[in-house]
């Protein structure tokens, strides 16, 4: 954009970025506070006060953490998974998504309708283990990607995005010749970036902090996801559960307390800090490639 | 072209198998629980008994990452009885395992055994036909020691609590012998000490009046005056908790808030008993003069250790092991924690003030924690099986050997005994990482549920600290709520709504919201919402007990 | 993949397909109607079938039994929920604070990707939007930790209060307060999280737009207002309409984490109650009613918005 900006627009521009520097001090600090306790010397890493730095600095809990082996086994199975499920729900999204922004499509009404209905009404927890076990998806990666492999929230989003690509672009292709699968893979998917990279974030990061169908559905320790791995260092260290607390009296194991908790907090979340700027690069091809287009 | 009508294909056969597998997952609802129908395992070892072959137990693995299937213990015990073992695997959580289990049953996976389930989930467990009966006469046979430890806690015929109307066991409770004396009230001994109190506060005068000087003579001498005399939580745990508030108060007026207790044969709740209405106009004089934490309520456990452990309170219940050095006992939190900022701390421990009738006391928990053990429906036809789980629950608990065996190791390899008596893990064992990958541990749960402290004393406790942890114990006295283990409908239903009643207008009471002489009224709302109806089956059922 | 006209599926549905408008689309869109089998293959597998369960919150679950040989027993469960006075208060309160998380928190991530998109610098934005979605991984048994110190008694609040003369406040233990509290924090925690799909639109604008504008001379106000906010209106409807979906859970991870006995009647939802009941008697007939219900209810909700964004704004941006 070259243009030139007013005084105004420059006193504007600065409060906006005072604005939002306050406010990013005041959204980092929760995620602030767990990197400070997790650095912090066992002793003091018990308060719920306010803390801008460690006092005594210990690498203590994160050598604990990376000798754990289970916390590793847990990335890898929650990075198998996260990408199986980011890439077979995108296409497998896009794919419903796509026909469903045509508005003439016959049958259209009815299938929304069949798709609003599962956003809303589900069977409860028996009957989805009961499925997961006869279809022998237990034990395997497969019982975590595939149930939730058409969510209604996406495919809706998706295809009204769709819908906003302007009509007049397909036409044209048409007009050259080119088939709706043509069309959809050259043409709608390109100009689509944003909304994949927004269902791709989202579904990633549901990917990622899910525990509870793993809890489920994996028995296998080997198996279990990252988020599994770091509640049960939780509870574990959770001085009000009376069974992890008898347990860990019977050989007076000692409570590694809240700078391990800390720990993995902090390294759960790291990766996806680490990816997220490769994501957001796609926010803004979208607009390179509508504008060569129109 | 190909790909695409590829992808079709599979997608219909997915469809198809889905059909046939759901129809096939209602059938097998439909049968009855046969050892067949249910688990694999279950059904191979059965057979493997049959011809000769070692029987295969299951043990419970609730810390994947801290047990070794062929490591030490297993095969301690494997030696021990002389049978094959596995794993279940599971997980900490108490609420996945509850939801876990539910799912195995439902959908016909029924494991041997299980532990630590709520008293409710037991009772439709053993109601609906998914545990087995437990004969009395198998059980004392096979497992005298936990026998023998049940009659030294409960007297004779422990069994009593747990037996169904038909007159049958289906469940091996577990004691928690701790929890009938785990609360104390401590206070900071070195504060008393600074604001010129040389002995414990023994009546309910003498607290108020040290409470009120941990208030007003800056015990924590920062010159400001930013401390309270005590602090207490209204949850505790998982849930909103009666018996957590300022229950030494109440005990010292003779009621024990949060519990059904029998006072001479009577059944009564703590909260609605007139005692309640004195210790409440003691808390909320306290209140008024600022001794008590004004924002108590809002306290979680970890806000709780926060006040405690930052010197901002002087007194506080708590289990007796956080106010004494770890070595002693177990944990420690109080004392580790708060000499780590305060090094002179100490703690003085009490049970409580003496009220004006000379009564104290705090409320406890009743040592029965849980059901305990129920076996699957399908052991009930397979009786040997049974017996040797049990012989497995009373070596793995009872015999010192195999206990050692399965917690501590080899002597001279992985541990030694000190002359002190205490056992120390030798290296490279004292890194919880080498014993997971040798195989001991607390972890393998077959069962990990019968805990003797005093078996296990010499474990716990070095010798030296031995009267500190004795002194410490001692002190947890109060009464505890009979109701725990038995099945109880009526309250179960009126629960929610009457303990959050309870506990809003104790709030309310405590902080001169509600003035005090609308206790009876109180008492009255609370007998109209349920209450009158939870006190008549508490009193059935203590009259059940006591004609026994 | 792009010679899609699949011949055999093609004859099929000519010869299925009678003549005129309808059988002309069929066909127009027969490779489309292909692409949604897997979709909906899917959905049939994994969200149909398993929907018989919701029958039990007509049964009786027998462990045993199963779902299908538990007995019916009609309403019982739905009785139980509405002859239990205390449901509605959650259901009340729910409502309440559901409803005011949508009115003030809706707005929010509109408005801070709007304002994003404003700033200049690309490094400086993509920084702000980073850190603004951190709270969202933040789990509320954390989160509430912090916020009970914040607004406890010798919190900053409580100390920006000393200092203007003003006697101390115990926030999270009053009625008045607590909801508001509830409100903010949630908006904390996600605003930033849910501007994501805003900014993904804001992207999709055609800069050209802008540029047009600018030579008509429109200033960054009236390209905010004229520009900007009327692309971003299907998305915003879509994600309004959707929202209703989920109007009966207001936060079950958040409340129960925060509140206490004293705000209890203000801030007591149906997931808390429900998890506590269960807590004591884990009944799976009630809560698959319970769910039931907040289904029902989502479900007219979402069909009324849909009703009412199509009567104001068209056809254009409703969900069918």
């Amino acid at each position: 954009m070259v243009y030139r900006k007013s005084l105004t627009g420059k006193m504007i521009d600065a409060l906006l970025y005072a604005g939002m520097v306050v406010l990013m001090f005041v959204t980092l600090y929760p995620f602030w506070s767990q990197i400070v306790l997790s650095l912090e010397e066992g002793a003091s890493a018990y308060s719920t006060g306010f803390m801008l730095f460690p006092r005594q600095l210990s690498f203590e809990a994160y050598r604990l953490a990376f000798h754990y082996t289970p916390l590793w086994t847990g990335y890898l199975n929650t990075i198998v998974r996260t990408v199986l499920g980011v890439v077979l729900i995108l296409v497998f999204t896009a794919l419903t998504a796509y026909p469903l922004s045509k508005k003439d499509l016959p049958l259209n009404r009815t299938f929304t309708g069949l798709l609003l209905f599962t956003m809303l009404f589900s069977g409860g927890l028996i009957p989805n283990y009961l499925l997961i076990k006869n279809l022998g998806l237990l034990n395997s990666v497969w019982s975590l990607v595939l149930p939730g492999m058409i969510s209604a929230f996406n495919v809706l989003i998706m295809r009204n995005f769709f819908r906003s690509i302007p009509e007049s672009l397909e036409e044209s292709a048409r007009v050259d010749g080119a088939g709706y699968v043509r069309i959809f893979v050259s043409l709608i998917v390109p100009l689509s970036t944003p909304v994949l990279a927004t269902v791709a974030l989202w579904v990633g990061v549901g990917h990622w902090n899910a525990w509870f169908d793993s809890l489920i559905y994996i028995s296998d320790s080997r198996k279990q996801v990252l988020q599994v791995v770091l509640r049960k260092i939780v509870i574990e260290n959770d001085t009000s559960n009376l069974n992890a607390m008898i347990q860990k009296m019977s050989t007076n194991t000692k409570y590694t307390g809240r700078q391990l908790q800390s720990t993995v907090i902090v390294l759960s979340i790291v990766p996806m800090l680490v990816v997220y700027p490769f994501v957001q690069k796609y926010f803004v091809k979208g607009v390179m490639v509508g504008a060569i287009k129109g | 072209m190909v790909k695409r009508m590829k992808w079709l294909a599979a997608g219909l056969s997915v469809i198809q198998v889905g059909l046939i597998v759901s129809a096939c997952g209602n059938s097998n609802n439909n049968d009855s629980p046969s050892p067949a129908a249910a688990s694999g395992t279950a059904g191979a070892s059965a057979s493997a008994s049959a011809s000769g072959e070692k029987m295969k137990l299951m043990v419970w693995n609730f810390d994947a990452d801290k047990t070794n299937l062929n490591g030490y213990a297993m095969n301690a015990i494997r030696e021990k009885l002389g049978v094959d073992l596995d794993f279940y695997t599971s997980t900490n959580d108490p609420d996945a395992i509850r939801e876990k289990l539910l799912l195995q049953i439902a959908s016909g996976d029924i494991p041997d055994w299980w532990k630590e389930v709520p008293f409710a989930d037991a009772d439709k467990f053993a109601d609906q036909g998914a545990a087995a009966e437990i004969p009395l006469d198998l059980l004392e046979k096979n497992a005298p020691n936990y026998m023998k430890w049940m009659e030294k806690n409960l007297g004779p015929d422990p069994m009593r609590y747990v037996r169904r109307p038909d007159g049958k066991i289906y469940s091996l409770p577990v004691l928690w012998t701790l929890a009938s004396s785990s609360e104390v009230l401590g206070y900071r001994k070195d504060w008393l000490e600074k604001v010129g109190i040389t002995k414990t506060p023994e009546t309910i005068d003498e607290m108020g009046e040290a409470l009120t000087r941990f208030r007003n003579d800056d015990p924590d001498g920062n010159g400001k005056k930013d401390t309270y005399g005590m602090t207490a939580v209204t949850t505790s745990g998982q849930g909103p908790s009666i018996a957590a508030i300022f229950s030494p108060v109440f005990g010292a007026y003779g009621v024990y808030p949060g519990a059904t207790v029998d006072m001479d044969g009577k059944a009564v709740r703590g909260e609605v008993e007139p005692g309640a209405k004195e210790a409440l106009t003691t808390l909320s004089k306290w209140f008024k003069s600022e001794l008590i934490d004004p924002e108590f309520f809002v306290n979680k456990d970890t806000n709780l250790d926060d006040k405690v452990i930052s010197s901002k309170v002087g007194a506080v219940a708590r289990s007796w092991w956080e106010f004494i050095q770890p070595e002693a006992f177990f944990s420690g939190k109080y004392y580790v924690k708060l000499r780590e900022q305060v090094p002179n701390a100490e703690w003085a421990l009490s049970s409580g003030p003496k009220g004006p009738d000379g009564k104290f006391g705090i409320t406890e928990g009743n040592p029965m924690l849980g059901t305990g053990i129920q076996f699957g429906i399908q052991l009930e036809k397979d009786q040997a099986k049974m017996a040797k789980y049990l012989q497995m629950f009373d070596a793995t608990s009872f015999d010192m050997d195999l206990f050692t065996k399965i917690k501590y190791g080899e002597e001279g390899v992985t541990y030694e005994r000190k002359e002190d008596g205490s056992y120390v893990y030798l290296p490279p064992y004292d890194k919880e990482e080498e014993r997971t990958k040798f195989g001991i541990g607390p972890y393998y749960h077959a069962p990990a549920s019968f805990n003797d402290y005093d078996f296990q004393a010499p474990f716990m406790t070095r010798k030296d600290l031995m009267p500190v942890k004795e002194e410490a114990a001692s002190k947890g006295i109060g009464k505890y709520d009979f109701m725990t283990p038995l099945s109880k409908p009526v309250y179960t239903e009126f629960k929610d709504a009457l303990d959050q009643m309870t506990i809003k207008n104790y709030i309310n009471f405590i902080t001169g919201r509600r003035p005090i002489g609308e206790f009876d009224a109180f008492v009255a709302e609370w007998k109209k919402a349920g209450g009158e109806q939870v006190l008549a089956e508490a009193q059935a059922k203590l009259d059940e007990l006591n004609k026994k | 993949m792009s010679d899609i006209g699949a011949p055999t599926a093609y004859r099929e549905l000519r010869t299925r397909a009678g003549p005129g408008e309808r059988a002309r689309r069929f066909v127009k869109y027969r490779a489309l109607l292909l692409m949604l089998v897997p979709g909906f293959v899917f959905l049939i597998i994994f969200n149909y079938i398993p929907m018989y369960g919701a029958i039990l919150a007509f049964k009786e679950f027998k462990i045993m039994g199963g779902i299908a040989n538990s007995p019916w027993v009609g309403m019982k469960y739905f009785d139980k929920a509405f002859n239990d006075p205390h449901f509605y208060v959650v259901l009340k309160n729910t409502l309440i604070i559901s409803f005011y998380k949508l009115l003030f928190g809706f707005p929010v991530p509109i408005l801070f990707a709007i304002l994003l998109n404003e700033l200049p610098g690309r490094r400086f934005k993509r920084w702000v939007q980073t850190i603004s979605y951190l709270p969202h991984f933040i789990s509320w048994i954390v989160l509430s930790g912090i916020f009970i110190t914040i607004f406890s008694l010798e919190g900053p609040i409580n100390l920006l209060l000393k200092a203007m003369d003003h006697l101390p406040i115990i926030f999270m233990a009053d009625e008045h307060y607590f909801r508001s509290i509830l409100v903010g924090t949630s908006i904390y925690q996600s605003f930033g999280w849910g501007s994501i799909i805003y900014l993904a639109a804001i992207a999709g604008i055609d800069p050209q737009l802008h540029e047009a504008a600018i030579i008509d001379g429109a200033g960054r106000f009236k390209r905010m207002r004229y520009i900007t906010l009327p692309m971003l209106v299907p998305v915003i409807s879509i994600m309004l309409i959707l929202s209703m979906g989920s109007i009966l859970d207001a936060g079950f991870d958040q409340i129960f984490n925060m509140y206490n006995a004293q705000v209890m009647d203000v801030a007591d939802i149906i997931d808390t109650y429900v998890y506590r009941i269960g807590l004591i008697n884990a009944n799976y007939s009630y809560s698959t009613a319970v769910g039931l219900f907040k289904s029902v209810v989502a479900l007219i909700l979402v069909l009324g918005v849909n009703r009412i964004v199509k009567t104001i704004g068209g056809n254009e941006h409703t969900l069918w």
